[in-house]
């Protein structure tokens, strides 16, 4: 583009001008932070949708435990929204996982629905019910797998990586549409929709949901119902007076602090495998919960653990509790590096 | 530039006695049609002849090939191949109209290139490339790989094959006949439609202009740089995933893409008006924050143009070691979105239409 000498004539025109025009970009230097998600035009109605498919595919496969044969459509009915109508909606648990791993999560029901059908009792080496657990033949337990494994593929990755990430931040932020705000906010609410926590939480924890209760398990030791709560307030105020830099503050806040409940909850599942490791179904039902977090923490894009240390974490987690040690080494390890990466050695043991 | 600078000087002049908010422009006076016309004519269709005429050059180069696999004529080819998919980089960002219909991008440019569909189609010797299954089995990312693949003598070995240079030769056709079709849709009317279309409404030539420009600049950020770079894979890194990986042509593809984007913008072609979307933009008073927005866009245009050309290297092994570079390129690539994407369509009140992610 060739410049002119009258576009330098131009722009200090413009400057000019500048000072008797309205300052529109800045922000606006004082606004209130409300205490509750109570924003103008919020929905998150598909997230919401989607928490309750998910509970649905927890439910439908928890019946295994007593011994029921789970059908694999049924369960890929549910996870692909198939009918298209569940919850009133047609948004769908398979599209929203990390693209990745969704076959993975279907080999998964696969194998859970073959397990389901065996009517066997399970032991060491045997797929099967044992205790009130449904475990495959090297102990795992595949719901808790593929529900905490969910949990991290289609919540947590949707809420950091996908709705916190540059492509749906760097959007409008000036056309309000009546009901969902602007493109902006309304990427900010569906982040928010996928914690599953009331508007008003943590004062009221009625009807928590997946990564709201597992924050207010942990809660004590780790502090995030307020700290994930402020970060989401403070960050949606913040695109609603186009405060730029405090919204980025509260991507980092909601990143971390949400990674925080993950990896607290994988220390705290070791805990439990290693205080139970004698008790095989408590041990690899307790085990499986950790095996699901762990692989979840991957799924944010901005963490703060590295790949590498990520991949050797997975690998020193194994891939059978039937094959543990007491005071296991390896899992030990795990919990012993997710607590120094997150500053949890003084409560790692209490976790 | 200079004429619509001076109009937009007038414009700020008198805003600025009456201090009013600039809510509506003269986005209805800026002549679109003039717009429309530098492109097409100085752009579109002189950059889809270079296509037709080296594509149609890669066909020979190829049939002497196939029946001389010699070492000169693989370098030949070699050379024609480069040629095209460089005059193809600087077409890519046109697709509607005819290249839509023809869904040119996709039967041109797919990759990374399905290898074992390759192969199986090679064996089989029977093949239809306008097949759904072929498009990532074809096109240049397919010739990339049979030209490169490995070395010389292999090559040449394989070109043997009287399968396999068939298989070459169909798909240099197939370049050839779709570069050629198009050019002639855009001679033969469609040159008329296009800047007879000066309205800004969705199948107006600006907005489709604005639409494909977007779409194209999100492809080269996401799939010449991001895929492989782990951006869709959590950081998990994918370098053979890059284009013209075969070639080790994949940043030189890149930037030739980026600046017939940054041509787009500027307008600024030897023979023309020098009236691209910067100047209407200035002619609407676009700004952001202190500048104009045109100038914005294009510095941060250029923040990322430089930041690819600072690396020393094919993409894929820019990964491997410039990693933070490439990261880099990639972040300035990013942050040029928001400004072509979101500032620049509502400023001209152009809506993007196309859908780059599922929503809700």
């Amino acid at each position: 583009m060739f410049k002119s000498p009258i576009s330098y004539l131009l722009i200090a025109a413009t400057l000019f001008v500048a000072s008797c025009t309205p300052e529109e970009e800045s922000p606006k230097n004082e606004y209130e932070i409300p205490t509750t998600y109570n924003f103008e035009n919020v929905d998150y109605s598909g997230q919401s949708a989607r928490i309750q498919m998910l509970d649905s595919l927890g439910k439908l496969m928890r019946t295994s435990r007593e011994g029921n044969a789970v059908s694999f459509s049924d369960l890929e009915a549910i996870y692909k929204n198939t009918s298209g109508t569940l919850f009133g909606s047609d948004k769908q648990l398979f599209d929203k996982t990390f693209e990745g791993d969704r076959q993975m999560f279907l080999d998964w029901m696969q194998d859970l629905a073959t397990i389901s059908a065996t009517g066997v009792a399970g032991e060491p080496g045997v797929a099967g019910v044992d205790g009130s657990y449904l475990f495959d033949s090297n102990g795992v337990e595949l719901e808790q797998v593929i529900m905490k494994g969910l949990m991290g593929a289609v919540l947590y990755y949707q809420a950091t990586t996908i709705y916190l990430g540059l492509d749906k931040m760097n959007v409008d932020n000036e056309t309000v549409e009546p009901g969902k705000g602007t493109a902006m906010e309304h990427h900010w609410d569906e982040s928010f929709g996928y914690w599953g926590v009331p508007t008003d939480f943590p004062s009221n924890t009625e009807g928590i949901k997946f990564f709201g209760s597992y924050s207010n398990q942990r809660n004590e030791q780790i502090g995030t119902n307020q700290a994930l709560m402020d970060a989401y307030l403070k960050g949606r105020a913040a695109i609603s007076n186009k405060d730029m830099a405090a919204r980025d503050e509260a991507i980092d806040a909601v990143r971390a602090n949400w990674e925080l409940i993950v990896a607290a909850n994988v220390i705290h599942y070791i805990n439990g495998t290693l205080a139970n490791i004698g008790d095989r179904p408590t041990r690899n039902h307790q085990w499986s919960e950790g095996y699901g977090f762990l692989l979840s923490l991957k799924y944010n894009d901005e963490r703060k653990i590295s790949l590498a240390d990520w991949q050797t974490a997975m690998e020193n987690m194994g891939t059978s509790p039937d094959a543990l040690e007491v005071n296991d080494p390896n899992l030990l390890a795990v919990k012993n590096t997710l607590s120094t990466i997150y500053g949890l050695d003084a409560v790692k043991d209490i976790l | 530039m200079k004429k619509i600078s001076a109009i937009s000087l007038a414009c700020i002049f008198l805003l600025g006695v009456s201090c009013t908010p600039q809510e509506e422009n003269d986005s209805n006076t800026f002549d679109r049609k003039a717009l429309l016309d530098n492109i097409a004519t100085e752009l579109i269709i002189p950059n889809y002849e270079q296509l037709a005429s080296t594509s149609a050059e890669l066909t020979v180069q190829a049939e002497l090939l196939a029946s001389t696999p010699s070492a000169e004529n693989l370098a030949a080819t070699k050379q024609a191949f480069t040629n095209a998919y460089t005059a193809w980089q600087a077409c890519s960002s046109f697709e509607f109209g005819p290249a839509a219909t023809a869904i040119m991008k996709s039967l041109l440019n797919t990759y990374p290139t399905d290898v074992a569909q390759i192969q199986a189609n090679i064996e089989s010797g029977s093949f239809n490339l306008n097949q759904v299954s072929n498009i990532d089995a074809s096109g240049f990312p397919a010739l990339d790989y049979l030209l490169y693949h490995a070395d010389e003598a292999t090559v040449l070995t394989e070109m043997q094959n009287t399968n396999t240079n068939a298989y070459l030769l169909a798909i240099c056709e197939q370049i050839e006949s779709i570069s050629a079709a198009t050019l002639q849709a855009w001679k033969s009317g469609y040159y008329d439609t296009f800047v007879n279309a000066t309205g800004t409404d969705v199948g107006s030539g600006l907005g489709m202009l604005v639409n494909e420009l977007n779409r194209d600049f999100e492809l080269i950020k996401n799939f010449k740089v991001g895929v492989p770079l782990g951006k869709r894979s959590l950081g998990e890194i994918f370098p053979e995933k890059v284009e013209a990986y075969y070639s080790k042509k994949s940043l030189d593809m890149a930037l030739s893409n980026l600046q017939t984007i940054r041509l787009i913008i500027t307008g600024d072609i030897a023979d023309g008006n020098q009236i691209g979307l910067a100047e209407h933009l200035d002619a609407v008073n676009a700004r952001y924050n202190e500048q104009l927005l045109s100038e914005a866009i294009l510095q941060q245009l250029d923040k990322g143009i430089e930041a690819m050309e600072a690396l020393n290297s094919p993409i894929d092994e820019a990964i491997v070691e410039q990693f933070a570079a490439t990261e880099t390129a990639y972040n300035e690539l990013q942050s040029t979105v928001t400004l072509l994407k979101v500032d620049m369509p509502s400023q001209l009140a152009v809506l993007i239409t196309y859908q780059d992610n599922d929503g809700d």
